[in-house]
């Protein structure tokens, strides 16, 4: 092997553990300095192949209503407010207004004025072991659950745990 | 069997020779002969022991890739944050170090050291995904599919590893499959749209693996096995494209199909069969001896599904299309490979029409006959089937031998 290829390697290597690493450390970074909420959610369990268990959530503002017509993949933000413990939204903004809690993801599907949009905040998945996917699986419908997120200023959103009420 | 670091030994050889020349040990051309020599043996097709070796070093490492990953699976709860990381990048960098110095700094194992190299493409592909679950990460996962595809392509130029550029065109597949999959589930159509894909895709591929086999005449794409990986596959894939339409109660739902492709999808399709139909002239104006005819078939095959999509109609009349291109497929693979010496290509051919026979005895009898009956017949058809392309195969390679 070359000279100029085993330097060709040896980058193609360390972008191989580059990649993970910094992944890992960009979403450190969002936990640690986002602003936590806290959502209310509703949980069903299937198996992701390449994954192993997780939850899948939905939430109260999964569903959000719209005066404008929305495009399937558009940006959508919703204007959040605190309400018994945690936080929620109603209606669908085409931009995250500034200065205010918000939080932003992507229309799932096209919707017309006056009707619902279905938004996906990539907040939408919870990694689990089988034995924990299965605890999770046994509180649901005995207790309320809610998902702790951490907010960035740019309005997107990451899991940072899991809790049942009456758990803390 | 090659001997044990050829790869280097004639890396070496074109300055070394350069300088016997200069130093009057050697003539010109001597030294010509001697390159010439050897770079034909480093390309010479493996033996039956060096690709026994290659195939058992592929197992063991699948076995270790699957049981280091359900490893870190099964114990991932009770490790922190921090030793999951170091985990990821020390099986990582472990992997490349001992593939380097088994294939490439001693040259002692070079099969072994190539399997570790696809570990290391694994193992990529599972850090990938584990941090994901670890920080849950809601990622478009098609899109981490396609950084491991780029990555296994990077490490199978780099290395000129066939097991790995293999790879790479499997996980490449299997982006395009899964994203071509989100999109139809999202625009919630008919997923009919997958078999027409897998058709342009299939072609496509097998089209620009020949012209590339024939025209582009670098030592990398040999080495790589690149185009020889995208024929097999893209054969496979269209030849199962198609198949799917020879049955009428799917040629039904093909201009179904046509509605739930739109936007990027749409145009996608539409890109990837073009580039079919391209790489179809190009085959065409090729010096191959069975050119014309494959790109015939592999044009046959594009035009046919784009006409189901686009223009609709009867779908017992695209079946019987549909049929006839199949049987062109198959049929076109024993000539392509008789003609073209390649014997993979032959037994392809033969599997498809076993397969396309029995495939029509179900289709047009079984519901027919008493399912006692049907199922003797299934099974005399089969053998007989057997024995005849049995007998017919030993007869073609041992002509396309002698």
């Amino acid at each position: 092997m070359s000279h100029r290829r085993r330097l060709v390697l040896l980058a193609v290597v360390l972008a191989q553990l580059a990649l993970p690493l910094s992944l890992a450390g960009l979403a450190a970074g969002d936990l640690a300095f986002g602003q936590e909420i806290r959502l209310r959610a509703q949980p069903v369990d299937p198996v992701d192949v390449f994954r192993g268990n997780y939850v899948v959530l939905s939430y109260e503002i999964s569903q959000l209503e719209t005066d404008l017509r929305v495009d399937r993949g558009q940006t959508i933000c919703a204007r959040l407010h605190e309400e018994n413990g945690s936080w929620t939204a109603v209606f669908a903004l085409p931009e995250r207004p500034s200065g205010e809690t918000a939080i932003c993801g992507r229309a799932r599907r096209d919707a017309e004025p006056g009707g619902t949009v279905a938004v996906e905040y990539g907040i939408e998945t919870y990694y689990a072991s089988a034995e924990r996917a299965r605890e999770i699986e046994n509180a649901i419908g005995r207790v309320p659950v809610f998902v702790v997120v951490d907010l960035d200023g740019d309005g997107s959103a990451r899991i940072e745990r899991l809790e049942f009420e009456g758990s803390g | 069997m090659r001997p044990v670091g050829e790869h280097d030994f004639v890396e070496r050889l074109g300055p070394e020779s350069e300088r016997w020349v200069a130093e009057g040990l050697i003539s010109a051309e001597q030294a010509a002969t001697l390159r010439a020599q050897y770079a034909a043996a480093a390309l010479a097709p493996e033996g039956p022991r060096s690709r026994a070796a290659t195939a058992l070093a592929v197992i063991g490492v699948l076995a270790v890739g699957f049981g280091v990953i359900g490893f870190f699976a099964a114990n991932w709860e009770s490790m922190s944050h921090g030793i999951r990381l170091l985990l990821i990048t020390l099986a990582l960098s472990g992997c490349y170090a001992g593939a380097y110095n088994l294939r490439e700094r001693t040259g002692s194992y070079p099969k072994v050291g190539e399997a570790l190299y696809l570990l290391g493409v694994l193992l990529f592909g599972a850090a990938l995904f584990l941090v994901g679950q670890m920080y849950n990460v809601q990622a478009h996962d098609p899109l981490a599919l396609l950084i491991w595809a780029a990555a296994a392509v990077a490490v199978a130029v780099t290395v000129r590893s066939r097991p790995v550029s293999a790879a790479a065109l499997l996980i490449f597949t299997g982006w395009l499959g899964f994203e071509a999959g989100a999109a139809v589930e999202d625009s919630g159509e008919d997923t009919t749209g997958i078999g027409l894909l897998a058709v342009f895709y299939g072609s496509a591929l097998y089209g620009l693996g020949t012209v590339a086999l024939e025209r582009v005449r670098g030592r990398w794409l040999e080495e790589t096995g690149f185009a020889s990986a995208g024929r097999a596959l893209g054969l496979l894939l269209a030849a199962g494209g198609v198949f799917m339409f020879t049955f009428s109660v799917i040629a039904d739902e093909l201009d179904q199909a046509a509605k739930g492709l739109r936007g990027g999808l749409q145009a996608a399709i539409l890109l990837v069969a073009a580039l079919a139909l391209v790489s179809a002239a190009a085959l065409a104006l090729s010096e191959r001896r069975s050119g014309r005819s494959e790109a015939g078939v592999l044009a046959a095959a594009v035009v046919v599904s784009l006409l189901g999509a686009l223009a609709g109609g009867n779908g017992t009349l695209y079946a019987l299309l549909f049929n006839l291109v199949f049987a062109a497929i198959a049929l076109g693979a024993i000539y392509a490979g008789y003609s073209g010496d390649e014997r993979w290509l032959v037994n392809v051919g033969i599997a498809l029409v076993a397969i396309d026979l029995v495939a029509r005895y179900f289709d047009v009898f079984w519901s027919a006959l008493p399912r006692s009956a049907g199922m003797i017949g299934a099974g005399v058809l089969i053998l007989g089937i057997a024995f005849l392309l049995e007998r017919q195969r030993k007869r073609l390679l041992a002509r396309m031998g002698a």
